[in-house]
């Protein structure tokens, strides 16, 4: 299991820049598939929208209250929380975009949805945690029964939800573990 | 980015290879007078484009909906895959034209002239 994090001021270059820099540590960590795409390609979209969202409700990308991009990286599954400390918002139930009307935004979480196996946020400690899983194995365009998690033994479905697991982890005497934190300027 | 007069008073606009959140605004502002143009057509070429987010597309729609207010259009051609999808997800790829390549685009929208459904 490798952690690594990026802590970044809530700018939407800064947004731009987290997201490639997560999507460049998924290409080296994830294999191609016979097709040449890692299984990790569309989670590049999940997790830009997520870090998009926490830079705009921080006012609009000119704040600078901090963003983090915490990713969990095992073989299993890997894991994205991006938190922020916005105020918090109902994310279960923000409702689906009109599409007949074709609204010009509010397709940011139904985009994470789509894109990523399992989506979970919680408020912890004046944090919003957005939790985006990618089970390996595990087709992005397969049928929906996967947003409720794979079956079998998958090592992520038994731990606890969200982020509670990474905010529990030793840091730095596991040996399991390698942890890299990031921040940019 | 950069726009190209076609024939057919076509124009071809060519995005940022990421139109993300942080790259939409300066696009708006570079396509809005091309669409604003009257009865404007004009093809978006997606061929360097290898990532749109929701901004990105959000983007695109406005633009959309000004050229068809104006009594013109605005198409997408040679989409990457990955792009596609995007606009498979959030239903743009329902009211919008998809080309292959500019040529097709451009061709099929110097036909319709001053062609387009109002959104």
């Amino acid at each position: 299991m490798k952690i690594m994090e990026l802590v970044f001021r809530a700018t939407f270059e800064n947004a731009r820049m987290g997201t490639m820099l997560t999507a460049g540590i998924f290409d080296l960590y994830y294999a191609p598939d016979e097709t040449g795409n890692t299984p990790t390609a569309d989670m590049e979209l999940a997790v830009g929208e997520a870090c998009v969202n926490a830079v705009r409700h921080a006012g609009g990308g000119q704040g600078e209250n901090p963003v983090v991009v915490r990713m969990r990286l095992g073989a299993a599954a890997f894991e994205v929380t991006v938190m922020d400390r916005n105020p918090p918002f109902d994310f279960d139930n923000v409702p689906e975009p009109d599409f007949d009307a074709l609204p010009e935004s509010g397709y940011g979480i139904h985009i994470m949805k789509e894109t990523a196996d399992r989506v979970r946020y919680l408020r912890k400690n004046g944090w919003n945690l957005v939790t985006l899983t990618r089970f390996m194995g595990i087709s992005s365009i397969e049928t929906d029964s996967r947003k409720t998690g794979p079956p079998g033994t998958d090592s992520m479905e038994r731990r606890p939800a969200g982020i509670e697991s990474t905010e529990t982890m030793p840091s730095g005497t596991d040996s399991m573990r390698t942890r890299l934190s990031v921040q940019i300027p | 980015m950069e726009a190209n007069r076609r024939e057919n008073d076509v124009t071809v606009v060519r995005p940022p290879a990421r139109l993300d959140a942080g790259a939409a605004p300066a696009f708006k502002a570079f396509a809005e007078p091309l669409v604003g143009e009257g009865e404007s057509s004009v093809v978006v070429d997606f061929s360097g484009v290898d990532f749109v987010d929701s901004g990105g597309l959000g983007c695109l729609i406005g633009l959309v909906r000004k050229a068809r207010a104006g009594g013109g259009d605005m198409i997408m051609a040679a989409p990457s895959e990955r792009v596609r999808s995007i606009f498979r997800l959030t239903r743009f790829h329902r009211v919008v034209e998809i080309f292959d390549d500019v040529n097709a685009a451009a061709e099929a929208l110097g036909r319709e002239a001053s062609g387009g459904v109002a959104l």
